[in-house]
């Protein structure tokens, strides 16, 4: 599809900006030809209809110009307005791993002594470059043992992690060749149980200090989420997270099979299973994934202000993700941001 | 609730109505419809549920019929999943497959029984030109824009939505006698004013139930739970409630089920299944709009 575009070439004169910013620059001082409304194909630089609404929320992916003049798109890809919120969805956004990311996966392939971990959310195929490589030496066996990996070892991998389990890791180090390595060897890193995996844009994940939230429903029940920086969230019940804040300490997860295995005993099939807890949990996993809709950021704050908000209005888990819900997410979000400001 | 892995989680939350998006046992996604989408195909439609979409689209055209069924015309379905399920270096020896097994398995839908002088559009529309030498061949291509489960009931609704929407030129044949090796000579109207449309009255659609070995049965699985769901058979099912079709998708699983069970399944379907295509057939457009339906929450 070609955009025909003016694109005007400005002189060396300018102060020094990084290349983007000033691509950026030229490409708004070009009057618009035509301005974009909800639906339409964007490309960077093209000015999107605000409406006869007074006021707008801006979304990911636009940027007003200094002058206040017009709301411009910053990527390529789809204008989408829900209310107040106008936003642009990127064409493709392919996760950039960066050493010392926490990142979710699920395993795909077990062999060669590594699992590959699929870092990228659609469940058929994965595209090249959002494979992570988790290799033998880099989790922790279980029993804590420290010793050199033996051909038992090997023969066990599935034991550990077997295929379609998620796990959350760290990123080792990016090699030359474009490879992912990860390691899981810090207690809070490991298989997670108990829980569903939601998957949003990975530019919603920001950098933040704490990736494993926690959102209190009252009475000694909560909800964990585990924010992974490449889009995959894990929301589950405290006991599927391999270490546990509250209870005796530390607890490495032979331990948590230990108990597992008991109450797998006592309880029998879903026996433990509150019914209100996976009421909790797939409401909390509504909300993220609506989060994800409006392509909001994800922080401790969004996810527990919309827990909040759906638990006030009564809402059904099931009705989370449709119209009226969502319009109320982003006023809630409009006034956040006035608040912050 | 200690640490369960997702398949015990998830029959948790069937045992207890509440499955990983809210959603009970029977309940359905949202499933929107929109008929009309692209102008120049002679039917067209678009289905979504949920986040699974797939677009569907009919070309006609002339050509000779099956030696066994002479007055019957002939459906060819092709699914295209590359937009979904793109190829890379794993999967390429079957990237057709699935798409290649779904259009194999609606075609059979539409074939009805084996043996029979007519596929399901013969019962209420007459598709043939000239018996034995020329039937209308309706060629049915999907296109899925996203998979999120329950892929082949979408599949079956969009065609079965697409052929909703189709209009069939009239045709008048030019000679009776003499007819040459080619078929005789036809001409068809051209005056899309003119064109009929076709009675889908019995023309099924799929409805997919995942069974639980504790005898429960869950409606329109998403991704995450056919991974999970050991057991997931397909039922083709017509707007009268019953059954034309029975297959299952998991080729390489053996699971047991009881008699009392396999009979409540059966029946819930098909229960299912009329409920849904009257509720699709009741709701009218305005004149000249394209047609927009939204069923459940």
């Amino acid at each position: 599809m070609a955009l025909a575009m003016n694109v005007t070439i400005h002189p060396v004169k300018r102060k020094r900006e990084d290349a983007l910013v000033s691509t950026f620059e030229s490409l708004s001082e070009a009057s618009p030809s035509r301005v974009y409304r909800h639906g339409d194909l964007v490309s960077v630089g093209d000015a999107i209809q605000v409406g006869d609404q007074g006021s707008f929320l801006r979304g990911h992916g636009t940027r007003v110009t200094e002058d206040n003049a017009a709301l411009r798109a910053t990527v390529c890809g789809t204008v989408e307005r829900v209310n107040r919120l106008v936003t642009v969805r990127p064409v493709r956004q392919q996760y950039q791993a960066e050493v010392g990311d926490v990142v979710v996966g699920t395993v795909c392939e077990i062999g060669g002594k590594r699992w590959k971990v699929s870092l990228k959310g659609g469940r058929a195929g994965q595209h090249a470059g959002a494979e992570g490589v988790l290799h033998l030496s880099a989790v922790n066996l279980p029993g804590n043992a420290q010793r050199r990996r033996t051909w038992e070892d090997e023969l066990n991998m599935r034991n550990v992690f077997a295929e379609g389990d998620a796990v959350c890791c760290e990123v080792q180090q990016l090699h030359s060749d474009g490879t992912v390595a990860l390691h899981a060897r810090s207690a809070k890193y490991g298989k997670l149980l108990s829980g569903h995996l939601v998957c949003v844009p990975s530019f919603l994940v920001k950098r933040q200090k704490q990736n494993f939230l926690e959102v209190e429903f009252g009475e000694s029940s909560a909800v964990r989420v585990v924010l992974g920086y490449n889009g995959l969230v894990w929301v589950c019940h405290p006991g599927g997270l391999p270490l546990q804040k509250q209870g005796a300490g530390d607890i490495d997860s032979e331990d948590d099979d230990a108990s597992e295995g008991g109450e797998g005993e006592d309880g029998g099939h879903g026996g433990g299973v509150d019914s209100s807890c996976l009421y909790n949990l797939s409401l909390v996993r509504n909300v993220v994934s609506a989060l994800g809709r409006l392509m909001l950021p994800l922080t401790q704050e969004t996810i527990s202000q919309g827990v909040g908000l759906a638990r006030e209005l009564g809402v059904e888990p099931g009705a989370v993700a449709h119209g009226d819900f969502l319009d109320r997410l982003v006023e809630q979000e409009a006034m956040r941001r006035v608040a912050v400001e | 609730m200690a640490a369960l892995s997702s398949v015990e989680v998830w029959e948790a939350g069937v045992a207890r109505n509440v499955r990983e998006d809210g959603r009970e046992r029977t309940e359905f996604r949202r499933l929107t419809i929109t008929e009309g989408v692209v102008d120049h195909a002679m039917g067209s439609a678009q289905v979504d549920l949920g986040d699974t979409k797939v677009l569907a689209v009919l070309t006609l055209e002339l050509g000779p019929p099956r030696k066994e069924r002479p007055r019957s015309a002939i459906v060819n379905v092709s699914v295209d999943c590359m937009l979904s399920s793109p190829v890379d270096g794993n999967n390429y020896k079957q990237f057709d497959a699935k798409g290649r097994d779904i259009a194999r398995r609606v075609e059979q839908l539409y074939d009805g029984c084996r043996g029979a002088k007519l596929g399901c559009l013969d019962l209420e529309n007459d598709l043939c030109v000239s018996e034995g030498s020329l039937v209308w061949h309706l060629n049915l291509d999907c296109v899925v824009i996203s998979d999120d489960g329950s892929l082949l009931d979408c599949v079956a609704m969009a065609c079965r939505c697409c052929l909703r929407d189709a209009t069939i030129p009239g045709h008048e044949v030019l000679e009776q006698q003499d007819v040459g090796p080619s078929g005789p000579e036809v001409r068809v109207e051209e005056d899309p004013n003119l064109h009929r449309t076709l009675s889908c009255g019995r023309v099924p659609t799929y409805v997919s139930v995942g069974v639980l070995e504790q005898g429960q049965w869950v409606f329109d699985l998403s991704a995450a739970e056919e991974l999970r769901c050991r057991s997931v058979m397909h039922f083709g099912v017509d707007p009268s409630g019953s059954i034309r079709s029975a297959c299952t998708s998991n080729a390489n699983t053996c699971v047991s089920h009881s008699s009392g069970t396999m009979a409540d399944v059966v029946e819930a379907a098909c229960l299912a299944g009329r409920a849904l295509l009257e509720q699709i057939d009741a709701s009218n457009a305005p004149e000249g709009e394209r047609r927009v339906v939204h069923l459940g929450k």
